[in-house]
């Protein structure tokens, strides 16, 4: 599986299969480019790059039954605003929400019970 | 001892300022009011009337008391609970309301919380009120986070887990999904937050 990596610095690893990018218009291209899908986890710096550019197609979410404060967020400043489609969704024994959703257009707006 | 349960429509990420009409709260420029609307169908209004239908004194802010002061008045027929419920308004300037039963708390809010919570009622009911919401969060005196998540982000807009939110463990007790994908989920504190390894 190929590892792409988004860094200023680092310009190959010795982890096999890793290719690294240098920018947005590098991620740009890779999106339209043949291949598997691109799975993104951790990374809370560039999610928050891809968000801002509405690049993200899918959003797996395992939301814990938790607050905790303080910490890196996945929806920082930047986010765009942005509708999605709930596409598959399960409550965890745990009370973990496991959810995803598919980007689907712009936030529309009305008045409740209008 | 009463409960105190927050109820609210919020987004994906978290923001809960004017989810039911573009006029309703359009402070700090926020364009999306309304965002609620488009995802109204018979799972959230069933899931609604249920709460709106139990029994519950109300807490809220004084700008959601004021809303509301323009508006269930003139709508008892749809939501009679609204007008017979007493309305415990958090407000350091306004002391009296022609919507009755209303009182009003200033100074410390979270200690005159701390108190109306042990004392003999219906559970307290808060809508809105992101600024109050605020300090009850902080002093961790919410029991019940009662949510209509929204598959939607808005990128700005009040939050409701704001600064100062404390570490907390919660428990699900209740979800429903809707025909649009707003997920309803009733979350209990359920005390401080475990951690380990995966």
């Amino acid at each position: 599986m190929t590892k792409y990596v988004m860094s200023n610095t680092m310009t190959k690893s010795d982890w096999k299969n890793s290719v690294f990018l240098k920018s947005l218009a590098d991620i740009e291209k890779l999106k339209k480019t043949d291949g598997s899908d691109l799975h993104v986890s951790g990374s809370g710096q560039l999610i928050q790059l891809l968000l801002k550019n509405d690049l993200v197609d899918e959003l797996w979410l395992l939301v814990h039954p938790l607050t905790l404060g303080t910490g890196k967020k996945l929806f920082g400043d930047g986010t765009i605003p942005g509708a999605f489609t709930l596409t598959e969704s399960l409550v965890s024994p745990t009370g973990v929400i496991i959810a995803n959703y598919k980007r689907a257009g712009e936030v529309k707006t009305g008045t409740v019970g209008a | 001892m009463r409960k105190i349960i927050v109820l609210e429509h919020i987004s994906l990420d978290g923001v809960i300022q004017a989810p039911g009409g573009p006029d309703e709260d359009t402070s700090d420029g926020f364009a999306y009011g309304g965002w609620a609307a488009p995802y109204d169908d018979e799972a959230i209004g069933t899931a609604l009337r249920k709460m709106m239908n139990s029994p519950f004194d109300l807490l809220l802010g004084r700008k959601t008391f004021d809303i509301w002061a323009a508006f269930w008045p003139q709508h008892a027929d749809v939501w009679p609970g609204a007008g017979t419920a007493t309305k415990y308004v958090a407000s350091n300037n306004m002391t009296s309301s022609e919507w009755q039963p209303s009182m009003f708390l200033s100074g410390d809010v979270a200690e005159k919380v701390a108190k109306l919570k042990q004392e003999q009622g219906p559970d307290l009911h808060i809508w809105g009120s992101g600024n109050l919401l605020q300090t009850l969060i902080k002093h961790d005196l919410v029991d019940v986070f009662w949510l209509m998540v929204y598959p939607i982000t808005l990128g700005a807009g009040k939050r409701l887990f704001a600064d100062g939110t404390i570490p907390a463990a919660f428990k699900v007790t209740e979800s429903i999904v809707g025909s649009n994908g707003v997920i309803i989920v009733n979350y209990e504190r359920a005390g401080a937050v475990p951690t380990g390894r995966l």
